[in-house]
């Protein structure tokens, strides 16, 4: 699997970046999951923002940090093929014991 | 942003298709929605302009950000005297011409701003025209941007907001009272008639833009009705200003009012802009032979606004991306932006422009340096540091625990909303008040929750409206109340069967102990212990007599004070269907606090020896009222303490036939067992008689 950093913008980092992972199902050809662009958006992540730093005490010019994070019901969608976000906060039990494991 | 391409090489000669600019720019910061294509080899491109960059909401703002990934040359609009001709160069789109207005006091019109620092800069300038429609190259450009072509004098306003991002507005000059614009705060009970038909009542903090007597319009948002140019207008007043971006912002919240004008306001506008803009308004005027502009512009900036200048140190774009950019790859992206360096010790003092309100720290030159140098230049390399892993929560690793035991019952686990609607928080809130949002999205999400229960009661109610009765839902997770603040729970809701179907057994619907069985499984698997008190009182939300309070308390100190933990019992039918739990199905709930009930973990568990002595049973049945509750006549037989009692069983109740109305039959087993002798028979029967005689005298138990 192949990935790439795109820029982007979030208030907490800068310089700031989408992470795209070449798509599952074609393999980057483009297919209709990857909306025929091969690359399949799945976290935000960047430098840790210097105003973050100062807030919480620590000085920027000594520290630096990464921090990147995922929706986790998009990650869960692509790994189990589930189609509609709606199905995790409904809590319908007959989608909810197909995971017995988790 | 929707932009067109043959506009967009207006002002650069960007080589190859749509889809080649878009895949460029989609890793230069701009991801792209979609690429529509058009006739005669045009097409549109749909950029997602991220929050940060108010400067790529226009056609030239996008144009320097391809010009700076192409490395081409970008074409700035230019004062040019021959407007006529070049507007009537063919299909094409006009020349970036502009016009050249001089800048006076007191021109056609008179400008004051009475708040400078919510109008930085207001120009404005008359002129002479005739309203029709405006060209079909016009029209078209306007279409492809999303935007309806109206008069030509309205289409001018929106083809430079388009292509410069200036916001522009035009009154009619004749309905200005007084020739006068007057940039000023919104008077109390003030109103206006806004151009989309809407009464707006305005309020102190609204800024306006007003003549001598009344506003005209909403100013950065919208236009007043009553000063807009129709068929019959003759001259104009072309409004290019600048306005604070937070004023406009909480303006057009507070009015529901969201324009184009705006939302490009709200996050930044270029104050240097609305001069050139301006020029281009007036050129166009000429182009497109909609009149004549008179050649002045009134142009009030009490204030110039200077750009900030920014250190840049070569060490500290290596130290943050982590890769040594070349100084010329770095002065290049930077010029091309329109970035001005000049050396400086270990690096450049850079100077901003106005235009670019995102950049004020010495990282945001250097993410865009990073961004046009390519986020795929920075090599993949694992971090120099290596740290040990934190201990785990303790939080996750109960969490863990927890979902072990309700999976184990035959649950599955919910998550929920952390928000919900008032009223179904209130029946939950149990005396302490809900917090609620300042700035909710809906009113089904008013309130953060005061409990689990609501979300897993709704959720029920949905599995069950489904055809689904049997449900057995759990969640862990956070609630929040404002006197007890913030805690973390586990919660479950059961309806329907107290077990699976089998032939083995008869089917059943879950009770009261199955509801309080699962509460003592939740303690026992925090190595907690709890006992039940049922509650007289309970909270609205449970039914009286079958509900429970869970109250933890230490086994081996006696001192610790027993805190109650949670509740469980039954839901009343009422709460359940305003959730949307049919009521025909009994439903129970139950939900404990893990904190305080982790607090009451035994320290550790020490092992003994099986018992070496055997130990003696002996049954009793007596009579008792109905109404004495099971753990009054516990709390009766463990008292006696004459010989230790090792268990104490209930194993059978009766009533009915041949017990008096009022009275049941009660069995109790009872297991003595002695750590360092066998009991003798005279012993045990000693200690049952003083078992019976204060069943006897406590509760008026007879012996059957």
């Amino acid at each position: 699997m192949k990935i790439r950093l795109r820029p982007s913008f979030f208030p907490y980092t800068e310089p700031s970046a989408e992470v795209d992972i070449s798509c599952h199902k074609c393999g980057g050809t483009g297919c209709a999951i990857c909306k025929q662009t091969g690359w399949i958006e799945i976290l935000g992540s960047g430098m840790v923002h210097p105003a973050v730093f100062e807030a919480v005490g620590y000085d920027p010019e000594r520290v630096t940090g990464f921090a990147f994070g995922m929706g986790i019901e998009r990650v869960t969608m692509l790994k189990y093929g589930v189609e509609d976000i709606r199905l995790f906060y409904e809590n319908d039990i007959r989608f909810l014991e197909q995971f017995p494991s988790l | 942003m929707k932009v067109l391409l043959s506009w967009l090489r207006d002002f650069v000669d960007v080589p190859g298709s749509a889809e080649d600019i878009a895949a460029t720019m989609s890793v230069r910061g701009f991801a792209v929605e979609g690429v529509e294509h058009l006739d005669h080899d045009d097409a549109v491109i749909d950029f997602e302009v991220t929050g940060n960059r108010p400067d790529c909401m226009s056609v030239s703002g996008i144009a320097r950000e391809v010009a700076t990934a192409f490395g081409l040359q970008v074409r700035r609009p230019a004062v040019s005297t021959a407007l006529r001709r070049a507007a009537g160069q063919g299909e094409g789109g006009p020349a970036l011409h502009l016009s050249s207005l001089k800048t006076v006091e007191r021109g056609d019109i008179d400008i004051v701003i009475e708040n400078p620092h919510l109008c930085p800069r207001y120009a404005g300038a008359v002129a002479d025209v005739t309203i029709g429609a405006s060209p079909e190259w016009m029209q078209s450009r306007l279409r492809a941007a999303g935007v309806r072509p109206t008069s030509n004098i309205v289409d001018i306003t929106n083809y430079v907001l388009i292509e410069l991002g200036q916001p522009m507005h035009a009154f009619d000059q004749a309905r200005l009272g007084g020739g006068q614009i007057r940039v000023r705060t919104a008077r109390p009970g003030e109103t206006l008639l806004t151009l989309d038909g809407k009464q707006r009542e305005l309020s102190p903090e609204m800024l306006v833009i007003a003549d001598a007597e009344r506003a005209v319009a909403v100013a950065g948002v919208m236009g007043g009705g009553d000063s807009e140019v129709t068929s019959d207008t003759k001259t104009i007043v072309f409004e290019s200003a600048h306005f604070d971006a937070l004023s406009v912002r909480r303006t057009s919240k507070a009015l529901g009012l969201k324009t184009e004008a705006s939302m490009r306001f709200e996050r930044g506008t270029d104050p240097r802009l609305p001069v050139t803009a301006m020029e281009r308004a007036c050129a166009l005027l000429e182009m497109i032979g909609g009149g004549t502009s008179r050649g002045t512009v009134v142009d009030r900036y009490p204030e110039r606004i200077e750009p900030t200048v920014l250190k840049l140190r070569r060490a500290r774009i290596a130290g943050l991306l982590g890769v040594t950019i070349p100084d010329g790859d770095m002065r290049r992206v930077l010029d091309a932006l329109g970035f001005a360096l000049r050396e400086a010790a270990g690096g450049w003092d850079v100077t901003v422009p106005t235009r670019r309100v995102d950049v004020t720290r010495e990282v945001d030159l250097i993410e865009e340096v990073a961004r046009h140098c390519g986020f795929d230049r920075i090599p993949a390399t694992f971090p120099a540091l290596t740290v040990a892993p934190p201990p785990v929560d303790p939080r996750i690793s109960r969490a863990r625990s927890l979902r072990a035991v309700a999976i184990g019952q035959g649950f599955s686990e919910a998550v929920t909303f952390g928000f919900t609607s008032a009223p179904a928080a209130e029946a939950f809130a149990t005396g302490d008040p809900v917090v609620s949002i300042k700035n909710p999205l809906s009113e089904a999400f008013a309130v953060l929750r005061p409990s689990l229960l609501p979300g897993l009661v709704e959720s029920a109610g949905r599995n069950v409206r489904r055809g689904q009765r049997d449900v057995q839902l759990f969640e862990i997770g956070n609630r929040f109340m404002q006197q007890r603040g913030e805690s973390q729970a586990i919660a479950f809701v059961w309806t329907g069967a107290g077990r699976p179907q089998h032939w083995s057994e008869r089917p059943r619907d879950v009770d009261f102990f199955d509801a309080a069985s699962l509460v003592s499984a939740i303690a026992d698997s925090l190595d907690a212990t709890i006992e039940m008190r049922p509650l007289t009182a309970p909270p609205s939300f449970l039914i009286a007599g079958q509900a429970a309070e869970a109250v933890a308390s230490s086994r081996e100190s006696s001192d610790a004070v027993a805190t109650p933990v949670g509740l469980v019992g039954r839901l009343t039918a009422q709460v359940a269907e305003s959730l949307g739990l049919p009521a025909e199905v009994p439903a129970y709930v139950g939900e404990l606090a893990i904190d305080p009930l982790a607090q009451f973990r035994r320290s550790t568990l020490k092992a003994v020896a099986p018992p070496r002595f055997p130990s003696v049973d002996r049954d009793i049945s007596i009579l008792i009222d109905d109404t004495i509750a099971a753990r009054a006549i516990r709390e009766t037989v463990r008292s006696v303490g004459i010989e230790p009692l090792a268990a104490l069983h209930e194993f059978d109740r009766y009533a009915g036939k041949g017990i008096p109305d009022g009275k049941v039959s009660l069995s109790l087993r009872l297991t003595f067992r002695s750590p360092d002798r066998t009991l003798t028979d005279a012993e045990v029967q000693r200690a049952m008689d003083h078992v019976l005689a204060a069943l006897r005298g406590r509760h008026g138990a007879v012996q059957r």
